[in-house]
């Protein structure tokens, strides 16, 4: 008799298995520990030396039953693998599954070097959110976000934590109306109303459609974001071409665009590192696209020059002008990078970048063969944005990660599917 | 032939205007023009002043064309109406009270938003909400977006402990808290309540961003009761309340009438302890208000009344006089308009929520109490920037003089 006829036999036992196994298990989980993070992101941590500790316990209880879900979702969901049935798959599935195997391994080995637990948690998150489809963990995101939004914005408005302000070079005060950077607010608020938008498959009515672009200028207003205004004003003005069905008349180039960006899009990495390594260069064109950056380029470059591109990370701390690391460190000079593929070389290493670089890029291809343009089209916004802000692995603000195993899943699944189908389309 | 073409001609430009969506395109420019005197366009642009002048003001012509021809098409219908109405008669006093308060005080205010109202005659008050809340978004997002990209200035004022109060555009902080309310307000009644968590969640985000930037508490106050209650009633709570909460929906109508004269009983007893605590509480309300009828007098068709707030507008008046600006929406329209004026027009909503309650309008009456309730420490009541609530007031007395039928009085 094996484990899991033992455990059916236990009926109290089995029970429980199946209640955390359940995807409602998972949302409250998921909710503790985005709850935990949000915390460590706010002033509460900065005005509070208990959020520390209450957030350290929050994650920690998280982690426990998150590993506790993945040893269930493998008893009862995944229990039929094993290493004669690997024999059996071709090239194709083979090397998927060696890539997250190398994934693990490299996690492993990165958390050895910089002792930093961020990547194991995602990897456990994502594992156990593996038996919930992408576009419920964007759901659910979307309304995480929006609850930790009123609650921390709540919070600084009536005063109990406090509004970090970050004055800019031109003077400009920018609140963050009690994140831990102003971005942060800005970021979080596209966030939700992207996913939103998603959600809805861009079909929104006029006050939802207003009521997203008043919250976008009073984003603006407060954060003095630039970015995330003008992501958000496309996807707006992506929602009025759907509302005049301009997007479907060209649907067509559409999904060309979507077809070479899916081709183009393992070159961000090698695009961003080009584009610092050739600041050493100097010259007014590159000080000029510097500037616009917002010193983007010569941190990052100083970055590469200073650790490198470790292959498992290195323990590096980057300090940012935001509240946690003004508290820590004072005001001095920022050697942030906000590259998220430059940043995970940094932090994860060269080797787990390159990983989950392949995933995504064998999950859109995936997508567009099953016609699922949205999905890319969300995806690529995320892809995109990730060129100047650290939100790749930051599912607290892009789920974009979500997609990876459910889509490995299901291609894994798809007896159908071949390498040459894949390449021909 | 060239006749009966002119008068096909004539034919189709009356049917243009009496068009409903040839009104709504007007009222939306309208309603631009005067949510645009309400920001910081006109002080720091003042030809922007002049231009919006011209264009309401042909709106205006517009609007008293369309009645004209509206009152002509049905005057055999208005005349059928039954003499001994009483309800012809206050109507016919409003409207004489209004045209003395404007000889006397040259004040236009008042009959300006009497040629919108009878222009609006035939426009149920649904579709006057709907179109008010969609003109308020689509302004705020105009006149934030031009703030936000310093086009007009952010005008800042500072309360008594220091903090700032931001107008993002507006004339005054409050302006903006003010309007975000009223559009939430009546795009939630409008959708009967039926909105998604998202929806209700956004507009909780919008209200506490606001108080962020105004701190503007009695509007974040009267939205978290509202936002309250749209949880409740979506959740299906409030139902099982329904006979208690039309008792307290009744009774708030029976005693809505009495809260000009609260008010200004209120106002004469300022000195009194308890009262004074409550005016501490409501930021000096009571005591400017005592001291506004002091010095204008409450008069039978209105005076001359030049308020002083601490708008960007009125900044350079304050350097030569105190700050002197009523709150209380009755007691503004008494002192600018009149008794007769605010006594006519009490009776006339009075009579509009009644027909409306008999015809189990609820949530349409409801959002008339809160506009009414809340005109009493804000001047929501003669404004159709925050409410459209004068457009109840045509339909629904045409509506219940058409059944002739006295049991709303």
């Amino acid at each position: 008799m094996n484990i899991l006829e033992r455990i059916k036999n236990n009926s109290t036992l089995y029970d429980i298995l199946k209640i955390i196994n359940s995807n409602k298990f998972f949302y409250i989980l998921f909710f503790i520990y985005f709850l935990a993070i949000t915390l460590d992101g706010s002033t509460y941590s900065t005005d509070y030396a208990l959020t520390a500790k209450i957030s350290r316990l929050l994650k920690n209880f998280a982690r426990m039953f998150l590993a506790l879900r993945i040893i269930c979702i493998f008893l009862l969901q995944y229990k039929n693998f094993s290493i004669t049935k690997f024999k059996s798959l071709d090239l194709f599935r083979k090397i998927i599954i060696c890539v997250l195997a190398i994934l693990f391994i490299s996690t492993a080995i990165n958390f050895l070097v910089t002792r930093s637990k961020s990547l194991i948690d995602i990897l456990l998150i994502l594992i156990s959110a593996s038996t919930i489809s992408f576009d419920d963990m964007c759901d659910i995101t979307c309304y995480y976000q929006l609850i930790m939004m009123i609650f921390i914005t709540f919070s600084c408005s009536f005063g109990i934590i406090s509004n970090f302000v970050n004055v800019r070079e031109d003077g400009f005060v920018r609140n963050s109306l009690g994140y831990g950077y102003p971005t942060n607010f800005s970021t979080y608020l596209l966030g939700f109303t992207m996913l939103y938008l998603y959600k809805k498959k861009l079909s929104v009515r006029f006050f939802e459609l207003f009521i997203t672009q008043l919250l976008y200028i009073l984003s603006y207003f407060l954060t003095d974001s630039r970015t995330q205004l003008m992501i958000g004003e496309f996807v707006i003005l992506l929602c009025v071409f759907n509302k005049l069905n301009i997007l479907s008349r060209l649907k067509k180039y559409i999904i060309k665009i979507e077809k070479v960006g899916i081709a183009l899009f393992p070159l961000f990495p090698v695009g961003s590192f080009l584009l610092a390594w050739i600041y050493q260069l100097g010259g007014r064109f590159i000080w000029d696209l510097n500037t616009i950056l917002s010193n983007r380029m010569a941190q990052t470059c100083r970055a590469i020059l200073d650790h490198g591109l470790p292959l498992f990370g290195k323990n590096i701390i980057f300090i940012g002008h935001g509240a946690q690391d003004v508290s820590k460190f004072g005001k001095v000079k920022s050697n942030y990078v906000d590259n998220s593929y430059m940043k995970m070389i940094f932090n994860h290493g060269l080797i787990v970048l390159i990983c989950f670089i392949i995933l995504i890029f064998i999950c859109l291809v995936y997508l567009y063969t099953k016609h699922k343009y949205m999905q890319i089209s969300l995806c690529f916004i995320y892809l995109i944005f990730a060129l100047i802000n650290p939100v790749l692995l930051a599912f607290r603000a892009c789920p974009l990660i979500f997609i990876i195993f459910p889509t490995i899943i299901d291609i894994l699944k798809d007896k159908s599917l071949q390498l040459e189908h894949i390449y021909r389309r | 032939m060239i006749d009966c073409l002119e008068k096909n001609n004539i034919n189709k430009f009356i049917k243009t205007i009496k068009d409903k969506y040839c009104f709504f395109s007007f009222y939306c420019i309208y309603f631009f023009t005067i949510m645009i005197d309400t920001s910081v366009y006109i002080t720091k642009y003042p030809f922007v002043d002049n231009i919006m002048s011209i264009i309401r003001y042909i709106c205006y012509i517009f609007f008293l064309i369309r009645f004209i021809l509206y009152f002509f098409s049905y005057k055999e219908k208005i005349f059928n109406i039954n003499i001994k109405n009483i309800i012809l008669y206050i109507l016919l006093l409003f409207i004489f009270s209004i045209v003395m308060n404007t000889i006397l005080t040259r004040n236009t205010l008042i009959p300006t938003l009497l040629i919108v109202m009878m222009a609006a005659i035939d426009i149920s008050f649904d579709e006057m909400l709907n179109i008010t809340y969609k003109m308020q978004l689509i302004t705020m997002c105009f006149i934030t977006a031009s703030c936000a990209f310093n086009i007009i200035g952010n005008f800042e004022t500072f309360r008594a402990d220091g903090s700032i109060r931001n107008s993002i555009g507006y004339d005054y902080p409050t302006n903006f808290s003010t309007y975000l309310l009223a559009l939430t307000l009546m795009y939630m009644f409008i959708k009967r309540f039926i909105v998604e968590n998202y929806t209700l969640f956004v507009i909780q985000l919008l209200y506490i961003i606001s108080f962020f930037l105004t701190k503007s508490r009695t509007q974040f106050f009267i939205g978290e009761i509202v936002f309250i209650f749209g949880v409740l009633y979506k959740y299906h709570i409030i139902h099982k309340f329904k006979s208690f909460l039309l008792k307290v929906l009744k009774t708030s109508i029976y005693i809505f009438p009495l809260l000009p004269i609260t008010s200004l009983m209120v106002s004469m007893f300022s000195k009194n302890h308890f009262i004074m605590k409550l005016n501490t509480l409501l930021n000096g309300r009571i005591e400017l208000t005592k001291l506004a009828i002091d010095k204008y007098g409450i008069s039978l068709f209105g005076k001359t009344v030049d308020f002083i707030g601490g708008g960007l507008s009125d900044l350079d008046k304050l350097k030569a006089h105190t700050y002197l600006y009523v709150d209380n929406g009755y007691m503004q329209a008494i002192l600018k308009h009149g008794i007769l004026v605010v006594l006519c027009l009490i009776v006339l909503i009075f009579i509009s929520l009644m027909y409306m309650y008999s015809k189990k309008q609820y949530l349409t009456v409801s959002l008339c109490l809160i506009f009414l309730y809340g005109s009493l420490i804000n001047p929501w009541l003669i404004n159709f920037k925050v409410s459209p609530l004068l457009f109840i007031i045509f339909p629904t007395i045409i509506s219940a003089m058409k059944e002739n039928n006295r049991k709303y009085i």
